[in-house]
């Protein structure tokens, strides 16, 4: 497996460092049980756009608002911490990623 | 994994309280008071509620009020189980509030293991029979006592 296939995620929160690793942890286990290579990593809002336009993240899952415009998937991620909503949330990261790999694989 | 400090000192139950900012202050100024957390806390509290809100919709529904770990001498929770509920912004979705009947003031130092911590609370708020049995405890020391066991379950 090379590095294409590692999805990358951003998880955010507003101060970048408890829910926003704890956004990123939960989104890792989520796609390892699903057998997809994870990087996750945890920022503020404020970061989100420049990490993003720097290149390297394929999807942003957060808590908080995120000014600017992101060129990736940004997904809600509060049902993640409550439980309600969950299953969907779960489902639309998972179906958000299985397009990034596709795209990834043509792309290849 | 670091310890936190759960003490009836530290929890209020039938919180009377007009608004989100008298509710935040009287528990921050509680953790203040007892030494967890500089003075700067209550209101860094206060401003990080207005720029990123924590009510969070769950069944009872609960806040998590929190600052960054520079104003936090040692870990810490602080509870308190509301009169009536208060109304609170909504966690990643502005323009939506939550009535709050559950408030969780959290001193946390060191953020790397404390998302340990976060992990055990989260579990808490997923369970709405812990949730409930948190409301509706008789008194601060049962509180204290039941959240001790719900975190180290």
């Amino acid at each position: 497996m090379n590095n294409k296939n590692i999805i990358s995620v951003l998880g955010v929160c507003g101060s970048g460092t408890v829910s926003s690793t704890l956004l990123a942890d939960r989104v890792k286990e989520i796609l390892e049980e699903r057998k997809i290579r994870v990087k996750a990593t945890g920022v503020m809002p404020q970061m989100v756009k420049d990490y993003v336009d720097r290149g390297g993240i394929d999807i942003v899952v957060t808590t908080s608002p995120i000014p600017g415009e992101i060129k990736v998937p940004v997904i809600k991620g509060v049902p993640l911490l409550t439980g309600i909503g969950e299953d969907e949330c779960i489902q639309e990261i998972v179906d958000a990623v299985s397009k990034i790999l596709e795209e990834k694989e043509k792309a290849a | 994994m670091e310890e936190i400090t759960i003490s009836s000192d530290l929890i209020k139950l039938n919180l009377d309280a007009e608004d989100k900012d008298q509710a935040v202050t009287f528990l921050s100024d509680k953790l203040y008071n007892q030494g967890y957390v500089k003075k700067e806390f209550s209101q860094k509290v206060l401003d990080r509620e207005r720029e990123y809100p924590t009510g969070l919709p769950t069944k009872i529904p609960l806040a998590i009020c929190h600052t960054q770990a520079d104003y936090v001498n040692k870990n810490a929770v602080a509870v308190a189980v509301l009169k009536k509920p208060i109304e609170f912004q909504e966690m990643g979705n502005p323009g939506s509030s939550v009535l709050v009947e559950i408030l969780f003031v959290l001193a946390l130092g060191n953020p790397k293991t404390q998302v340990l911590w976060l992990r055990k609370f989260v579990k808490i708020f997923q369970n709405e029979k812990a949730l409930l049995e948190i409301k509706n405890c008789e008194s601060e020391k049962q509180l204290e006592k039941r959240l001790r066991e719900l975190l180290t379950e």
